[in-house]
């Protein structure tokens, strides 16, 4: 049965800043007979909590069903209305905003036009308003679980969290044993910390956590389902090599799967050997076989020519270079462009190194040539230093160093099994290879699929601090989505009509979200595409792109558009 | 069901984003702030719409600043408020707050702006063009009531909420049965009066990044003090303030290289004829994406980058800044003209941290930061309740502090939830 529309305006002059451009009185005069507006008045001040709370007793009186609100910006106070008028039983999907300020009054220089274009924009509302349906809302229970892949340290502080939170978590760790990156010897103990024990002691509480379940030796290979109910296949490996296949059923996801060092050996344009180590073999070296250390006078590390950005390289340098002098009494040079000091305690290691002897050398635009020099077993490295005086040709006072070993600073890059994982969740790398933020500064720890999460360094590298508090912030957000075991969503997100639908999967393979799935059924005529009103972000692309027009937004139909700019 | 609640002292970013964070899991949150307005050193910089986002995060302030209104009963904001005294028993805090307004109470004021109106004398402005609560202040220096006309009461009349009142001044509120206390003080922009061989205040065309920010925030556009004129050829300093033996302070600052570069970029983004010259130390490489950032600066931007750092500037009659200092390229010692100078100053904590660290029993460490006991629980001063975020700890850009104050926020909700 159709029901008669009565809709209701209420009109804001904003403490009459507005009536200065837009004249009210026309406006109220032309709306009064309008057809289907039962209810026109105008206000003062409507944000005012007072005068908000009248507007429910105006349409209970008037028995209004829709509404449409022609005051400033629906941004600033769209939220604010909708909560108070939803109070008095109208729809969220019936009340509509007119902007009188930026669009009208603010636009136009003559009172004429600003209240002609006012009059349009709300005789446009009205036809639109008319054609909008209301929006159900609809509960579902959600799983009060969560999976963690990766076991370094952003992995176990977000499990830690989490299960402090009371969430049952399930940590997937591709290795036979917990810690990843801080586990390896490439992270020395710092002024006051000592990184390997902090490591141990989180280790040795996750174990005893029994909110926590560890799957060593495990990998994620295939993955279903939406937000709040998806269906993880994790193949674990046992020691007797026999492979074991667990089904879980989880709501949401984290993504700690770190970073690596690698060494682009083709930009040094020389090759590895006993002589030429890379950094974070040296510290493997300097860690286990101190001996092999006992023939070496001089040590040169290079850094600066692959990258600008050595954030992780700067710490551990200078630790290194620190112990080697102090403990082995080796001569230390390190050629860069820019020593990296930027965190905490760094410069006091700086000046520390130099106080030791540790010599700083910075060349500008010339990387460093580096000679091998066969008859005296030694290294050569020449460089222009324009601090330390000019030669001719204006490039810096020419400097050779002659060395027995040479270190190579390495490259950051996404872990191994980055890319077969992000095809795997479907979810968007960015260019150098780590996964992609939901939104660069907005969004951080979002990924394109709602309920994925990333944590730590696979979205580019962190240090400890920084770590450890993006894991608070992935928690804090499951947390936020997990809180209530059901959760209520408005069917607002796009509809498919399967009587339309030819199956032809272009909007499979458009939706960003990765939204939509094809069901099927051994009846080919069962088989159908379904969007999941959860994962939804209601982009509308599908339904752009839809060549048979069989997906429509409940909120945006064709014809509410076409009533509303006609 | 908000039966615990947290005072959290400064309403910055950090700030914001702790008590956002807390009172969406039901806890009832106090955010007290000295300042007028909330939204701490960030609100008075903005997000100037050029084509290519600069990623200066100013957006992610102010969408926090409209979100906290949602939570009204949740959050209450006190803004002019400093902590007088704190009573701490068991695990509860009593804390007694000193509100210091001047004139217009802003715990009354609406925001109406009739007073704004009616004064004959304009003496009456808005505390800050995008300060909430927005609340008008009166300027002493041209209120006539002030300066010997008693008899004017034009805005104690017009005023509907009988906000205005001359007489009181300072009053003492006290917030009883504080569970936890979260320190969100921030920093303070380091004073570059005390190097005096930059004669800052002296030479009028030498200014501070943060003069630079409010300017473009005023005027759209970046304009040299001395004359009102479009400045062709820019300097930006690094380093004043920071890695300075002569100054005591050896720290790196930390911020001042992504903001340095984010100048150079915006000044030649708005007009790319403007030559921009980079004076520096080492670049210290700062968040995701720095190095294409540096990169680009070079190659499309062309800004100049010089590896040295002046040892005077002084300003001539024309008033044509005079940088002296050692040319990287050959050693020598130069001299070249600028139109303006842009100080890249260091970050210091807040000058009363210090005072409230006392009167709390919280660490302070050399550099006048909070200095934690324990290094993986980042956010827990020795004193149990009370927490630390932000740049009170250290230099932090606006995603770190963010990220910094969830942190705070989860310890607190789990100390709490005990």
């Amino acid at each position: 049965m159709h029901s008669e529309n009565r809709i209701g305006i209420f009109l804001c002059n904003c403490k009459k800043v507005l009536s200065k451009k837009v004249s009210f009185k026309e406006l109220l005069a032309y709306f009064k007979d309008y057809k289907d507006v039962e209810y026109i008045e105008e206000n003062n001040y409507l944000c005012n909590m007072n005068t908000a709370k009248e507007l429910e007793k105006r349409i209970k009186d008037n028995k209004l069903n829709r509404v449409i609100i022609a005051a400033c910006s629906p941004q600033l106070k769209g939220t604010f209305f909708k909560n108070i008028i939803s109070e008095s039983g109208i729809n969220y999907n019936l009340i509509s905003f007119v902007n009188l300020r930026e669009q009208c009054a603010m636009l136009f220089s003559e009172e004429g036009s600003a209240t002609r274009n006012a009059i349009n924009l709300i005789e446009s509302s009205i036809r639109r308003t008319i054609k909008q349906e209301p929006i159900k809302i609809k509960t579902t229970m959600i799983r009060q679980s969560v999976l963690v892949i990766g076991g370094g340290l952003a992995g176990l502080q977000t499990a830690l969290n989490l299960s402090k939170l009371y969430y049952r978590v399930i940590l997937v760790e591709r290795n036979n044993q917990l810690g990843g990156y801080l586990k390896t010897d490439y992270f020395f103990e710092g002024k006051n910390v000592n990184y390997k024990e902090l490591i141990s002691k989180k280790i040795e509480e996750i174990i005893k956590n029994n909110r926590i379940i560890i799957l060593n030796q495990a990998e994620l290979i295939e993955l279903e389902g939406f937000v709040g109910d998806f269906k993880a296949t994790i193949k674990v490996s046992n020691m007797n090599k026999k492979n074991e296949i667990k089904y879980l059923n989880i709501g949401a996801i984290v993504l700690s799967t770190g970073c690596q060092n690698y060494l682009p050996a083709d930009k040094y344009g020389i090759s590895l050997s006993s002589k030429v180590q890379k950094l974070s073999q040296l510290a493997d070296i300097i860690n286990k076989k101190k001996e092999s250390l006992n023939n070496i006078n001089s040590i040169c590390f290079i850094s600066g020519i692959i990258s600008d950005d050595q954030r992780l390289q700067g710490e551990t340098l200078l630790k290194l270079s620190l112990k080697l002098a102090e403990e082995h009494k080796i001569q230390v040079y390190i050629l860069c462009k820019n020593v990296f000091v930027a965190q905490d305690g760094l410069e006091e290691l700086y000046q520390n190194a130099r106080s030791k002897g540790v010599l700083f050398l910075k060349y500008n635009k010339e990387s460093p040539r580096i000679d091998f020099k066969k008859d005296i077993n030694k290294i050569e490295v020449s460089l222009y230093d324009p601090l330390l005086g000019v030669d001719l040709s204006n490039r810096g006072k020419k400097i050779t160093i002659s060395c027995d070993l040479l270190a190579l600073e390495e490259l950051i890059i996404p872990s191994t099994g980055t890319k077969e994982l992000s095809e795997i969740l479907q979810i968007t790398t960015d260019g150098d290879g780590f996964y992609q933020q939901g939104n660069i500064s907005l969004q951080p720890v979002f990924t394109n699929r709602k309920g994925i999460f990333t944590v730590g360094s696979c979205r580019g590298l962190k240090s400890v601090v920084q770590t450890v508090d993006d894991s608070a912030m992935v928690s804090l957000e499951i947390h936020n989505l997990l809180k209530e075991k059901r959760i209520q969503y408005k069917l607002d997100g796009a509809v498919v009509d399967d009587d339309k639908c030819i199956l032809c999967l272009t909007c499979l393979r458009t939706c960003p979200h990765k939204a939509i799935q094809l069901v099927k059924n051994i009846d080919p005529n069962q088989t159908r595409i379904v969007i999941n009103g959860l994962a939804c972000e209601r982009c509308g692309l599908c339904v752009s792109h839809c060549p048979a027009n069989a997906i429509v937004l409940p909120r945006y139909k064709n014809s509410q558009i076409f009533a509303e700019i006609i | 069901m908000a039966d615990k609640s947290v005072l959290i002292v400064g309403a910055g970013i950090a700030g914001i984003t702790a008590a956002l964070r807390l009172a969406r899991n039901n806890f009832k949150v106090y955010l007290i702030d000295r300042e007028a307005y909330i939204g701490g050193q960030a609100i008075s910089y903005n997000c100037i719409g050029v084509e290519n986002c600069n990623k200066c995060s100013v957006c992610l302030l102010q969408r926090r600043v409209r979100e906290i209104e949602e939570y009204f009963p949740n959050i209450l904001i006190k803004v002019n408020s400093e902590i007088e005294e704190v009573k701490n028993s068991k695990d509860k805090f009593d804390v007694t707050l000193k509100k210091g307004f001047s004139i217009i109470n802003p715990d009354l004021c609406q925001g109406c702006g009739l007073c704004k109106k009616v004064c004959p004398s304009s003496a009456i402005t808005v505390s800050h063009p995008q300060s909430i609560p927005r609340t008008y202040k009166v300027n002493p220096e041209n209120c006539l009531k002030i300066n010997g006309e008693e008899d004017c009461r034009k805005c104690i009349d017009v005023c509907p909420f009988r906000a205005i009142d001359f007489n009181s001044i300072i009053k003492e509120e006290t917030l009883s049965d504080i569970s936890a206390i979260i320190l969100t003080t921030g920093f303070e922009p380091w004073d570059p009066t005390a190097k005096a061989e930059y004669g800052y205040r002296e030479n009028k065309n030498v200014i501070t990044a943060s003069d630079f920010k409010h300017k473009l925030y005023m005027n759209g556009h970046i304009c040299r003090p001395s004359d009102q004129k479009i400045p062709k050829k820019i300097a930006i300093i690094q380093c004043v303030g920071s890695r300075d033996r002569s100054i005591n302070n050896q720290n790196c600052s930390r911020i001042c290289c992504g903001y340095g570069i984010q100048m150079g970029r915006l000044l030649k983004e708005q007009d790319p004829e403007v030559e921009v010259s980079i004076f520096y130390m080492d670049i210290q490489p700062f968040g995701k994406e720095f190095n294409k950032t540096f990169n680009e600066s070079k190659k499309d931007f062309n800004i100049k980058y010089l590896k040295s750092i002046p040892s005077q500037i002084t300003e001539n009659e024309e008033g044509k800044v005079i940088i002296k200092y050692e040319n990287p390229r050959n050693g020598n010692i130069e001299k070249q003209y600028f139109d303006l100078a842009i100080l890249s100053i260091a970050t210091n904590p807040a000058k009363k941290f210090g005072k409230l660290a006392e009167k709390l029993n919280v660490w302070v460490n050399d550099s006048g930061f909070c200095e934690i006991p324990n290094y993986m629980q980042g956010n827990k001063t020795n004193k149990t309740g009370v927490f630390v975020a932000g740049t009170s700890l250290g230099p932090k850009d606006i995603n770190e502090c963010i990220a910094n104050a969830e942190n705070a926020a989860l310890e607190v909700m789990l100390y709490l939830n005990k």
